[in-house]
């Protein structure tokens, strides 16, 4: 009698939770579909406002906005911004963590692994100005594409070494004197014996870094001004800002930025949650 | 050796450290950004900043951001965790739902709460006047009282969920003897979130805690796109001055200073939260 008293109230609570969950889902889901509607109206329609349905799908807007923001060349950009950022980030970050992880007494390497952390909590902001003065005046660098890679790489570096030195530190030691006694150099023991076990962490690391890259907007807003470099971000920020007495387009312009990435999510959400909660538990 | 890290460091030295030395001399000057000449004139910069209201009110705002947003964002990421603790397919689903927003840029979600909240076609005043509440209708980022915790309103939606998912994983980590023998003694739900979660927990609290607090006072692409500081500098925060006096009025000088005043706050935030929390977990085991 006692279990069954204790069954029925606990069935009571798995009410109230579902009942929650599902209100949590509904505010969730509400703004991302709202914006969906005027997407699909015409102008006629969009003059009775933002809630009356469309009578049926019409794609014009997604064409225009397509054609007028020249959302191809930004999705080139912003694809060959964030991929290269992502090989050289993953390259050169491992290879630095690595003699930091196997070698942690040595002062040179614990010295470089703080100055690295350092890095985790300088804004941007701090080094805006002179980052500006440093790139445009003295190197030239601003609208190139190795510029803003450049500086990409160095803001996100700190994650990069912090996580792969944190997952080097725990493959076991007898891998390294294993490799010694084959006589492999240091290089051929990284990219042959260690890199090939980092792949979770890669994984981990590059969806991190990922979200950051494709969806930034103040380094591409400071460092690129021409048009034909700008990424998606950027330009949708300005197409939305010109655009924005005709909302239709400009919502339309919205969900195209958006669609790439949220489909990279749903087609790979495992990873990706696995990803960001890495780093949170050791181990 | 030495040359595994030297490429990495080279880069991050160059183009992320470097500039903060020179960031530093220019905060001593009056440097416009086009003269050629940089006066040097000490700490006046600093001093300034103190008397000047409108950067006030943005310190002011870039803490109560930063308190009330890692604040909220952390529990509601808690609540959400504990919800959907249980492995079950219908959890998997609304842990996927929730993380969602997550991945998508602040600059779409921001144009999406402008939209939301915007006074006359919004879709938060046409649901209200539909409910009959009329009365309820505002201009929410552009009332005095209401657009700061409208703006606040925003990361929360956007980040609860990413929070939510390092809890998921702290508690994911807790092994399920402790749970077990919890269960044995009989402990009801709220003894065990007390004696056997929350202690246990501790790292993925120290992590999201300051994690979301370092993003908090990095926060500036809600704030530029959806109230660009305003009602007057009401809504306006530290790394938005900064980029005002970049790319508008060009005082390099005085937002150079803004810029080593918002690092030194963010860094001794960090470590007596370090500090705190550390002191705190301390005296659970």
């Amino acid at each position: 009698m006692n279990d069954g008293r204790r069954a029925s109230g606990s069935r009571h609570w798995k009410g109230i939770l579902y009942a929650v969950l599902v209100l949590y889902a509904m505010l969730i889901l509400f703004p991302l579909l709202i914006i969906i509607i005027p997407t699909f109206q015409t102008v006629q329609e969009s003059s009775r406002g933002i809630l009356s349905f469309p009578s049926h799908f019409n794609f014009q807007n997604y064409a225009d906005a397509w054609n007028q923001s020249h959302f191809l060349r930004a999705l080139r950009n912003s694809i060959l911004i964030t991929g290269m950022t992502l090989v050289l980030n993953i390259l050169l970050g491992s290879t630095a963590a690595f003699p930091i992880a196997i070698r942690p007494d040595r002062a040179v390497f614990k010295v470089s692994y703080y100055v690295f952390i350092v890095g985790l909590m300088l804004p941007f902001q701090a080094v805006m100005i002179p980052l500006y003065v440093l790139m445009g005046r003295t190197l030239k660098l601003t609208n190139t594409f190795p510029g803003i890679i450049l500086v990409y790489l160095a803001m996100t570096m700190p994650l990069t070494v912090f996580f792969f030195s944190q997952f080097i530190k725990t493959v076991p030691r007898e891998m390294e004197e294993a490799s010694i006694l084959d006589g492999c150099g240091y290089l051929r023991m990284f990219f042959q014996i260690f890199f090939p076990l980092l792949k979770p962490i890669t994984a981990a690391i590059i969806i991190q870094n990922m979200i950051f890259l494709w969806n930034d907007l103040l380094v591409p807003l400071l460092l690129i001004d021409k048009d034909i470099l700008k990424p998606i971000m950027p330009m949708v920020y300005v197409f939305f800002g010109t655009y924005y007495n005709k909302w239709n387009l400009a919502f339309a312009a919205l969900v195209l930025g958006a669609l790439p990435f949220l489909l990279l999510f749903l087609a790979l959400q495992e990873q990706f949650i696995k990803g960001l909660s890495s780093g949170a538990v050791k181990g | 050796m030495y040359l595994f890290i030297l490429p990495a460091m080279l880069i991050y030295l160059f183009f992320y450290i470097y500039p903060m030395f020179p960031g530093l001399y220019y905060s001593t000057t009056d440097w416009n950004g086009f003269a050629p000449r940089k006066n040097f004139i000490g700490l006046k910069n600093y001093v300034d900043i103190f008397k000047d209201a409108h950067i006030l009110t943005a310190i002011k705002n870039t803490f109560i951001y930063t308190v009330v947003v890692t604040f909220f964002s952390n529990l509601l990421g808690l609540i959400l965790a504990l919800m959907l603790e249980e492995r079950s397919r219908t959890s998997r689903a609304f842990r996927t739902l929730f993380f969602m927003p997550a991945v998508l840029s602040p600059v779409v979600v921001s144009f999406v709460w402008k939209y939301m909240y915007s006074p006359n076609s919004g879709v938060v005043n046409s649901l209200l006047r539909l409910a009959g509440l009329n009365g309820l209708a505002q201009d929410w980022l552009g009332n005095a009282h209401l657009a700061l915790p409208s703006v606040m309103l925003v990361p929360l939606w956007q980040w609860g969920g990413n929070v939510m998912v390092v809890f998921l994983a702290g508690l994911m980590n807790i092994p399920p003897e402790y749970y077990e023998s919890a269960r044995v003694d009989g402990v009801n739900y709220l003894q065990r979130f007390r004696f056997v979660t929350w202690p246990l927990l501790q790292p993925a609290i120290v992590f999201n805690l300051v994690i979301s607090t370092i993003g908090s006072f990095k926060t500036f692409d809600f704030i530029f796109i959806m109230t660009n500081g305003g009602p007057g500098y009401l809504t306006e925060v530290l790394t938005l001055t900064v980029y005002n006096y970049t790319l508008y009025t060009a005082k390099f000088g005085y937002g150079t200073a803004v810029g080593a005043l918002l690092t030194l706050f963010v860094v001794i935030f960090c470590i007596v939260e370090l500090r705190v929390l550390s002191r705190n977990s301390e005296s659970y085991v």
